[in-house]
């Protein structure tokens, strides 16, 4: 039996990691802009910001756990593989973009 | 190669099926030219190429291009004079450009696509693929989808700005509180889904062999009313938007709704021109697909834009509730 080609919808995953990561970008600023637009406690901010950033860290956590419990489709082409483990490494990629970039915003002074 | 590149660009196109380190390029190219790869034939006096598999590479359609006419440069043409025009506040003359861009663009669909179903075509070696315009998967739906990216970009920014302006402009809240109206907005929205559901039923008919017309003029009804709804709305917005930026914004999210559904009213009448010409069939339905792709995004960004609009007041009172 001959192996079948990936099938193109597969290929969003390679968007995954970076979506989540852009979500989680446009979430902090919008939630830092409101906070400070209306004076909220600097306490309640700094926590609104960590749940925001805890949320997006979770989902993308579990994007890469399943996909790492997975092994490649083996019905599917050699592209399967390379492509399961592209997507398995962006996640990683991703994650440690969010709290490389996003993780200090909790440190710094909220508003100025 | 020679220079002009002949009409059929290149003789042949080769067939790769493994790594292709080893093979010798002097080899292949006299292969090619000899044609002996795919398409290494003339047909219909077509200018034909390959549309493949995504991640398989195999091929999927043949691709018939289209022929070399003048009318992309005169709507490239139309296109910068509506721009220079309004960037020089000659507003009659943009708006000349405009629908004459619009004409354009529905004359340059007359010509495109195939007037009968052909299913698989032989494309060499023993392959046999349909024409583009029979598959699902066709240059001009990722066309439309990668227009709509971007489009969804603009307005994605377009709701940025109406967040940002709220939190970060001087001057606000307006003097004059906006008040638009419910039942207006609601009404565009509505009809904004019956014709994003009328182009389904456009769909449906086709594939059933039933007609179309329709289910296609209830769409512009439908989109007709939105639009009309949306200059309305756009008329009675407060404070007027040539006075404060909170009207300018509600005026520019009702503008983005209504030349969506101005767009999606040029979509359903080259529908109708092309039903005409026999250009759509059950098998070639890639317009009515179109049409239905763009009214769903259409209906979908004026439930969030009308939402917003409508929301505004209340953006508004909380602005004053501000420590």
């Amino acid at each position: 039996m001959s192996a079948r080609p990936v099938p193109p919808r597969r290929l969003w995953w390679l968007l995954a990691g970076f979506g989540v990561w852009c979500s989680a970008l446009v979430f902090l600023y919008a939630v830092h802009a409101i906070g400070c637009a209306f004076a909220w406690p600097a306490g309640a901010l700094r926590l609104a910001l960590a749940i925001v950033l805890l949320v997006h860290l979770i989902s993308i956590g579990w994007m890469w756990r399943d996909h790492w419990a997975a092994s490649p489709d083996p019905s599917l082409d050699s592209t399967g593989a390379f492509l399961h483990t592209v997507i398995v490494w962006t996640l990683i990629a991703a994650l440690v973009t969010i709290v490389l970039t996003l993780g200090p915003t909790l440190a710094l002074a909220t508003c100025v | 190669m020679p220079i002009p590149p002949a009409p059929y660009a290149f003789a042949s196109l080769p067939q790769v099926g493994t790594a292709a380190d080893d093979s010798s390029a002097g080899e292949r190219a006299l292969s090619l030219a000899r044609g002996e790869g795919y398409l290494g034939f003339a047909r219909n006096g077509w200018q034909e190429t390959l549309g493949v598999h995504m991640t398989s590479g195999a091929p999927e359609q043949l691709i018939v291009l289209p022929r070399p006419t003048y009318l992309p440069l005169c709507t490239a043409l139309a296109t910068a004079t509506a721009v220079l025009a309004m960037l020089f506040h000659f507003y009659a003359l943009t708006l000349a450009a405009a629908l004459l861009i619009a004409g354009l663009f529905v004359l340059a669909g007359q010509s495109a696509g195939l007037a009968r179903d052909y299913g698989p075509l032989p494309v060499g070696h023993g392959v046999s693929v349909p024409p583009h315009t029979e598959v699902a998967g066709a240059p001009p739906w990722w066309a439309l989808i990668f227009t709509l990216v971007a489009d969804g970009t603009l307005f994605a920014s377009l709701v940025f700005g109406t967040f940002y302006l709220w939190i970060a402009a001087p001057n606000w809240p307006a003097a004059a509180t906006p008040a638009p109206d419910v039942k207006l907005a609601l009404a565009a929205i509505v009809v904004l889904v019956v014709a994003a559901a009328a182009a389904r039923g456009s769909m449906r008919a086709l594939a059933t062999g039933g007609s179309a017309r329709g289910w296609i003029a209830l769409a512009m009804l439908a989109l007709l009313a939105a639009i009309a709804a949306c200059v309305a709305l756009i008329g009675g917005i407060a404070p007027p938007p040539r006075e404060h930026a909170l009207g300018a914004t509600a005026a520019a999210l009702l503008f983005y709704v209504a030349v969506h559904a101005a767009i999606g009213l040029l979509f359903l009448v080259s529908n109708l021109l092309r039903l005409g010409a026999g250009l759509v069939s059950p098998l070639r339905s890639m317009d009515l697909r179109l049409t239905r792709l763009w009214l769903d995004y259409t209906a979908m960004t004026a439930v969030i834009a009308l939402g917003l609009v409508l929301a505004l007041p209340l953006l508004v009172a909380m602005l004053g509730a501000r420590p």
